[in-house]
This record gives C-alpha cells, sequence and structure tokens, in this order.
C-alpha cells in the first residue's frame, strides 16, 4: 500500500513536470506565460542566496504572524465570551457569518487609513482575516461542551475564569486548532493581496515586481517558494496541533 | 488508495495562497471574468473535495451493509446512504467553497481593476470618495451575506425532504 501510494505520486509528479515542460516548448503558449522549468529552478536557486529576498521574506513573515497572533487572541477571547452567553451568540451570530463570507482585501482602504501604508495595515489584515474563522469555531466548539460539566464545576464553586482555565480551554483545542489552521490560511492571502495592492516590501510585493517587469520565470521562483513556505506554516501548526491534542492541557 | 495519495497535496494546495497565480491567469484568459471564473473555481473546489472525502470516510459502515444486505447498488447506496450521511460535511465544504472563491473573486478585482464590486471599493477609494467606498462596501457584505444565507437555507431544505 505505501509503496504504490509512493509510486502514484511520483508518477503524478513525472507527469505533471513533463505536461509543463511540453507545454514550455511546444509554442502553443505564448513564450513569456510558461517558462522552462529549468530556468524556474534556476531563478529559485538565485533567490535562495540573495539577501534581499530574505529581507522581502522577513517582513512577510513578521506580518503574517504578529497579524495571525492578534488574530488568534481576538478570536479565542470573543469565540469563549460569545459561547458562554447564549443571549449575545444568537444576537451577533449574522453579523459574525455574514461578515465572516465579506472578501476581508475590501478592507483594505479603511485599513489603510487606519493604520497607514506600511506594516501596519497589512498587519491589521492579516489579524482582521485570522479573527473570523477562530471566532466561529471557538464560539460553536463552546455550543458542544457538555453542560455537566459546567454545572460539576459551578457546583464546586468555580469562578467564571477557573470555569475557562479547567473547562472551556481544555475542551476547546480541537475546534480551536480547526480555526487557527484556517485562519493562518487566510491571514496569509490577506497579508499577500496587501502587498500586492501596496507596499515596498513582502513576497506579494516581490512576486507583483517581477510580474510587471514581465521577469516570468521569477515570478514563478517566487510564487513556488512563498507557497513552500505557507505549506510548511501549515504543517507545522498541524503538527503543534497533534502534539496538543494528544497530551490535553492538565489543569 | 487515490486518495492517499493525494490527499496531503489537496490539502497542502488548500494552505498555500493560490491567489497569488492570478497574474498568469491574467495572461492565459486575457483581461475577462475568466479569470475570477477559473480563480474561484480553483480555489474553491478544493473544499468541496476535502470535506466531501471525509464526510464519506466517516459514513459508518454498518449503514453501508445494511443498505447492502436489503439489495441496495451501488448507486442507491450513494443516494439513500451516503449523500444523506455526507451531507453536513458537504456543506462545510460548500461554505468554505464560497468564502474563499469570494476572497479571490474580490481579490483578483480589486487588484486587477476587472470591474465588479471589489474594483468598485478600490476606485472609490483611489478618487477619496469614502462614503462612496463605504457604499460599496455595504453592497459587497450584503452579497456575501445573502449567498451565505443561501447555503444555509439550501441545506436545511435538503435535509427537510
Amino acid at each position: 500500500m505505501g509503496r504504490h501510494v509512493l509510486a502514484i505520486r511520483v508518477a503524478t509528479l513525472l507527469a505533471l513536470w513533463a505536461a509543463w515542460e511540453i507545454a514550455a516548448r511546444s509554442g502553443v503558449f505564448y513564450e513569456g506565460i510558461i517558462p522552462s522549468s529549468f530556468l524556474v529552478l534556476r531563478s529559485m536557486a538565485r533567490h535562495a542566496v540573495d539577501p534581499v529576498f530574505y529581507g522581502h521574506m522577513a517582513r512577510t513573515v513578521y506580518e503574517v504572524l504578529v497579524g495571525f497572533a492578534l488574530g488568534t487572541i481576538v478570536g479565542l477571547v470573543g469565540g469563549i465570551l460569545l459561547g458562554a452567553n447564549r443571549f449575545a451568540d444568537t444576537a451577533a451570530a449574522p453579523y459574525l457569518h455574514g461578515l465572516a463570507s465579506t472578501p476581508k482585501i475590501v478592507f483594505l482602504p479603511i485599513l489603510m487609513l487606519l493604520f497607514g501604508a506600511g506594516p501596519g495595515s497589512k498587519i491589521a489584515m492579516g489579524a482582521f482575516s485570522a479573527f473570523f474563522p477562530l471566532v466561529i469555531a471557538v464560539a460553536a466548539g463552546m455550543s458542544q461542551i457538555s453542560p455537566v460539566h459546567i454545572r460539576v464545576a459551578r457546583g464546586f464553586n468555580a469562578s467564571f475564569l477557573q470555569i475557562v482555565r479547567t473547562v472551556y480551554l481544555p475542551s476547546l483545542v480541537a475546534p480551536a486548532l480547526t480555526g487557527m489552521r484556517l485562519g493562518l490560511g487566510v491571514a496569509i492571502i490577506g497579508v499577500l493581496l496587501a502587498e500586492i495592492k501596496f507596499s515596498d516590501r513582502g513576497l506579494g510585493h516581490l512576486a507583483i515586481q517581477h510580474y510587471n517587469f514581465f521577469r516570468v520565470a521569477d515570478m514563478y521562483a517566487v510564487l513556488l517558494l512563498t507557497f513552500a513556505l505557507a505549506v510548511l506554516a501549515n504543517a507545522v501548526m498541524g503538527q503543534a496541533g497533534r502534539l496538543l491534542i494528544r497530551r490535553p492541557v492538565s489543569a | 488508495m487515490l486518495g492517499g495519495a493525494y490527499e496531503n497535496w489537496i490539502a497542502a494546495l488548500f494552505s498555500a495562497p493560490l491567489i497569488l497565480l492570478y497574474p498568469m491567469f491574467l495572461v492565459v484568459f486575457g483581461r475577462t471574468p475568466a479569470v475570477c471564473i477559473a480563480m474561484g473555481f480553483l480555489v474553491g473546489i478544493i473544499p468541496v473535495i476535502l470535506k466531501t472525502r471525509e464526510g464519506f470516510m466517516d459514513v459508518k459502515p454498518v449503514l453501508v451493509n445494511v443498505a447492502r444486505s436489503y439489495g441496495a447498488g451501488d448507486a442507491e447506496i450513494l443516494r439513500t446512504v451516503l449523500l444523506p450521511a455526507a451531507r453536513p460535511a458537504i456543506f462545510t465544504g460548500l461554505r468554505l467553497c464560497l468564502i474563499y472563491a469570494m476572497i479571490n473573486v474580490v481579490g483578483i478585482e480589486f487588484l486587477a481593476n476587472l470591474g465588479g464590486l471589489g474594483f468598485l471599493v478600490g476606485e472609490m477609494f483611489d478618487r477619496y470618495d469614502i462614503p462612496a467606498m463605504y457604499a460599496a462596501l455595504i453592497c459587497l457584505i450584503l452579497t456575501s451575506a445573502l449567498f451565505y444565507t443561501l447555503t444555509g437555507r439550501a441545506e436545511r431544505w435538503l435535509g427537510g425532504r
């Protein structure tokens, strides 16, 4: 089974690569659209040793991390407060769900008015994007908690903060992690889009700069490196989540 | 087995900001709405695949076995057992699909000035017509809220039968 899976993967990879190469050399597409994979690889190698690239990368990583952390904290607190209060939850639900499905990028103009055109507005964009999936996941997770647990804690005269620490947080690990994974994804999208629209640094800015100067191979190289970074971040999150779930928080 | 081979890849694609590919789509399709449609399709299909698969995998084998012992064929099992049992998961996928498609379509409109509400918001901001920008924004929020409500309705309607 494992070997077959590997075989299928290798075969798919080779087929995709061959298709790309054939498309690049066939001349069906305009030469600039699909550059040969070797050009892209060479460009990736060049970026990997270029300190300028790391400057862009550091800016994007910084914006995503700070934005994601802010969004996560606010989302977690908001989700717990909403979940603990059925009335507030019902009242806020339509607004929350309506805003959650709205593409956050359109708020970028407002955020730029508020936080300026520098990294501030990108961080705000990331935080704003990461907030919604988390607050919804946590509020939904709160409603899944067995009321018995809460009643037992109340019976032992636990204060609200104690209930949060000993009942809510341990049972919220799984839904919060789901929300955080979604949140990280949309935070990355938000930050990159904001960088593309208006920025002087960052991976999004670098990619679009290459596009504007029609350095298509370079653009693909930056895109692939960015994808790799995003996939890596997601994998780290998943791994961290697995560790947390295996060893439940002992109170 | 195919699922085992591809699931991680699709999940990885889901976490990659695919919208960055939009310049490529722009070159392939030209400056037409087809760019938005293709991009929305590409990012929207991923959560649907992932969640539908998840939903099918979580169907209790007992249910399938009972249906089979009553002589149900594959198509019948799909229609009467698998699809209803996986409905919540499928709709979670659809909802994610909607959100991601909206993000990408509006994002591209906003970035590439292709027209549409996303473009309108950006255009009004560029003209510094802030009240008009807020108006366009509110229209956009209402649009996405409407889509969201419709999926919820559809789910309830399907479940009510």
